[in-house]
C-alpha cells in the first residue's frame, strides 16, 4: 500500500540575524493509511516543527515530503492551503476554537474554504451535526466554546478535524491542557477514529498518551532516535 | 467563493461589534457632513437661480447698470454715469425692442393713516410694467402723461399694499400715501408676482421716473436701464454693441475701465455656474479631508482588529483558509463597513437636510447618495488594502503558537 505521508531527509533551519538554530537535521519515515502514529520526544527536540512540516503550515528547509503521493514542497500557498483544507485535520493542544462561533459553526468552518462543492450547505450542517454527535456533544450544537468544558471543547476540535474527511489527523499535544480524566476519554476518541480507518498522528510528550499509539517515533535533537511498534 | 467570502466577513465584523462600530464611525460622520454640506449648497444655488429668473431675467433682456466693476455687487449710491439719454440712444439701436430707465432708492418710509410700512421706491417710465413683466391687478398703469407731468401717482406691489391695507388693499385704490414728504395717490395695484428666491418681488412701489428725479434723486441720472432685445440670439454681439456705444457715449478713452455693467442671462448663467464651481471645489477639499480621516481610523481600527484576530487568522489559515481567502475577507469587511457606514452617514444628512429646510435653503439631490456609494467603496479598498495584506501575511504557525501562552 503506498503510504500516506512519506518523509525524505527533512531538514528545518531557522535563521534569526546571523545566528542558524537547526530544529530539523535529516528526517525520513512514511506513514501509511489507517496507522496512528505517536511522535515523542523532550520539548525543544522537533517535534512541533516537524507536525507544521507535516501539515503544511511550514515548508522544510531541504528534503522531499510527499502528502497523498503530491510532492508538497513545490506549491504556491494558495494550493499548499488547499491540501491542508482536502487532506488534513488539525487538533490542537489550546483547542483552538473561534471563540465567537457556535460549535455548530466551529465544526462547519472548513467547509467555508473546501474548493469544490461536492456537498451543498444542507449536506455539510447535516454532516457538522452528526459529527458532533459521534464526539458525543449531542444536544449542544449552539454553545459557545465558552460554555464548554476542556474536554467537551476538544470534541468540537476533533469534529471540526473530521469534517472535511482528511486523510490525515494531526494532534499537537491534544490533552496538554486537559484532566487525566478527560485527556484519557479524548486518547479513547482518538483511538476509536483510528480503528474506524482514520490515519492519526500524534505528537506528544506524554508517555502514558504516547503508549496509547500503535507505533512511537521519538524525536531528539532533530533527529529520529528511535521508531518502533507498541505493544 | 466570492458569496462565501462575504459571508463569512458580514459573520466576523457581526461577531465583533466594538471594532464594527469604530470602523464604521469615522465614514459615518465625514459622509455625514458631506451629505448636508452639499444639501446647503444644492439649496443655495437652486434659490440663486430662482432669484435671477425671478428678475425677469429672460434670454432676450440685458441689463445696464450704472457704476463698472464686477456683475453682481451692492447698488454703488451716487453713480452718475448713467444718463437718459443713454436710455434714448440706446432705444435707436435696431435690435432694441423696448428700454426701461430707472432708480431706485433703498428702503423708504411709506404711512398711511395708522400704518407706516419701509419698501423700496423705483422711478420708472410705462415700458417697465412689460420689460420686468408686472401686471396690473387693480387700477391703471403709469402712462406718459403721469412721466410727462411728474405726476405724484403711484402703483403698490401685492405686499406694501396688503401692509398699509391689512384685510382690505383694495381700499388703496384712489388713496393718497405719504412717501418721505410727498402725498402720492395710488393710481394702481400690481398683480402678485411672489418671491424670487428670498427676494419678495412684490414688495414695492414704483413711482413716474421723472417724479423720482425731481422729488428724491433731485437728479436725472439712472441706476439701470433694462433693454428689451427683438430676439435673443445675438445677444453676445449686441452685448458688445451696446457696450461700444455707451462707452463712446461716455468718452472713455480704451485705457479707461467701463463706467457700467452690461448683463446678459448668460453672464448670470456664468455667474451661477462659476459659483458653484467653487462650491465644488471647497466639496473636494472637505472630501478628500473626510476620506483621509475616515481611511486613517479605518486602516487603525482595522490593524487593531486583525491584531486581536491574530489566532483566529491562524486557525483560519490551518483550516485551509490560503493568504488570498484572508485577505480577500478582510478587504471585503472594510468595503462593506464602510459602504454601510456611508449609507447610514447620508441618512442622517439627508434627514438633517429635512430639519434645516425650515431655517435655509436645502435641496435633495442624487448627488449625495452616489457620493455616498462611490466614497464608501473607495474609501473601503483604499484603507482596507494595507491591514488585509498585512492579515493575510500573519505567519498562522506563530499565530497558533501566540495563542498557546
Amino acid at each position: 500500500m503506498r503510504p500516506v505521508i512519506s518523509l525524505e531527509d527533512i531538514t528545518k533551519h531557522y535563521q534569526t540575524g546571523k545566528v542558524i538554530t537547526e530544529v530539523l537535521k535529516g528526517i525520513s519515515f512514511s506513514i501509511h493509511p489507517k496507522e496512528f502514529v505517536a511522535i515523542m520526544g523532550p520539548s525543544g527536540a522537533g517535534k512541533s516543527t516537524l507536525l507544521y512540516i507535516l501539515g503544511c503550515l511550514a515548508r522544510p528547509s531541504s528534503g522531499r515530503y510527499e502528502l497523498d503521493g503530491v510532492d508538497v514542497g513545490t506549491l504556491s500557498d494558495e494550493a499548499l492551503s488547499r491540501q491542508r483544507n482536502a487532506k488534513l485535520g488539525f487538533v490542537f493542544q489550546s483547542f483552538h476554537l473561534i471563540p465567537q462561533y457556535s460549535a455548530l459553526e466551529n465544526v462547519l468552518l472548513p467547509t467555508f474554504y473546501r474548493k469544490d462543492r461536492k456537498r451543498g450547505q444542507k449536506a455539510d450542517r447535516r454532516r457538522a451535526k452528526e459529527l458532533l454527535d459521534l464526539v458525543g456533544l449531542d444536544a449542544r450544537y449552539h454553545y459557545r466554546p465558552g460554555e464548554l468544558s476542556g474536554g467537551q471543547k476538544q470534541r468540537v476540535a476533533i469534529a471540526r478535524a473530521l469534517m472535511n474527511d482528511p486523510e490525515v489527523i494531526l494532534a499537537d499535544e491534544p490533552t496538554g491542557n486537559l484532566d487525566s480524566r478527560q485527556s484519557e476519554e479524548i486518547v479513547r476518541l482518538l483511538k476509536e477514529l483510528n480503528e474506524r480507518g482514520r490515519t492519526i498522528i500524534l505528537v506528544t510528550h506524554d508517555p502514558d498518551v504516547g503508549s496509547q499509539a500503535r507505533r512511537m517515533i521519538t524525536i531528539r535533537d532533530g533527529l529520529v532516535k528511535s521508531d518502533t511498534p507498541c505493544s | 467563493m466570492f458569496l462565501i467570502t462575504a459571508k463569512l466577513s458580514l459573520k466576523d465584523s457581526l461577531k465583533h461589534p466594538l471594532f464594527t462600530v469604530l470602523m464604521m464611525a469615522g465614514i459615518v460622520v465625514s459622509i455625514f457632513s458631506m451629505t448636508t454640506i452639499v444639501a446647503i449648497g444644492d439649496g443655495t444655488r437652486q434659490v440663486i437661480i430662482q432669484t435671477l429668473q425671478g428678475f425677469g431675467f429672460g434670454g432676450d433682456v440685458m441689463m445696464v447698470a450704472a457704476g463698472g466693476g464686477r456683475i453682481f455687487r451692492h447698488r454703488p449710491s451716487g453713480v452718475k454715469t448713467l444718463t437718459p439719454a443713454d436710455a434714448t440712444a440706446l432705444k435707436q439701436l435696431p435690435f432694441v425692442k423696448a428700454v426701461a430707465p430707472r432708480q431706485g432708492m433703498r428702503r423708504y418710509p411709506v404711512h398711511t393713516v395708522g400704518h407706516s410700512y419701509q419698501t423700496r421706491i423705483m422711478g420708472v417710465t410705462p415700458d417697465y410694467l412689460r420689460i420686468a413683466d408686472f401686471q396690473i391687478d387693480m387700477g391703471r398703469p403709469l402712462d406718459e402723461r403721469d412721466l410727462r407731468d411728474h405726476r405724484k401717482v403711484c402703483l403698490l406691489g401685492r405686499t406694501v399694499a396688503n401692509k398699509l391695507y391689512p384685510g382690505n388693499r383694495t381700499a388703496a385704490l384712489g388713496q393718497f400715501i405719504q412717501i418721505g414728504k410727498y402725498f402720492f395717490r395710488v393710481k394702481g395695484i400690481l398683480s402678485e408676482k411672489g418671491q424670487a428666491g428670498r427676494f419678495d418681488m412684490d414688495d414695492r412701489v414704483l413711482i413716474p421716473l421723472t417724479t423720482s428725479s425731481t422729488l428724491f434723486i433731485r437728479d436725472d441720472y439712472l441706476h439701470a436701464i433694462s433693454v428689451k432685445l427683438a430676439d435673443a440670439k445675438g445677444i453676445e454681439r449686441y452685448q458688445r454693441e451696446v457696450r461700444a456705444l455707451l462707452r463712446k457715449r461716455h468718452h472713455l478713452t480704451p485705457d479707461q475701465p467701463d463706467d457700467f455693467r452690461v448683463v446678459t442671462s448668460l453672464d448670470v448663467v456664468k455667474y451661477v455656474n462659476k459659483a458653484s464651481r467653487e462650491l465644488t471645489q471647497l466639496l473636494v477639499r472637505i472630501m478628500i479631508i473626510s476620506l483621509l480621516v475616515s481611511g486613517i481610523i479605518i486602516t487603525n481600527v482595522m490593524l487593531a482588529s486583525i491584531s486581536e484576530r491574530r489566532v483566529e487568522i491562524g486557525i483560519k489559515r490551518a483550516l485551509g483558509a490560503s493568504r488570498r481567502d484572508i485577505l480577500g475577507q478582510f478587504l471585503f469587511e472594510a468595503v462593506w463597513l464602510s459602504l454601510l457606514g456611508s449609507l447610514l452617514g447620508m441618512g442622517i444628512g439627508i434627514l438633517t437636510a429635512f430639519l434645516l429646510k425650515s431655517m435655509i435653503p436645502v435641496a435633495i439631490t442624487p448627488r449625495p447618495f452616489v457620493l455616498a456609494v462611490v466614497f464608501g467603496i473607495g474609501v473601503g479598498v483604499v484603507s482596507g488594502a494595507f491591514p488585509a495584506y498585512r492579515a493575510g501575511q500573519i505567519d498562522p504557525i506563530r499565530a497558533i503558537l501566540g495563542g498557546r501562552a
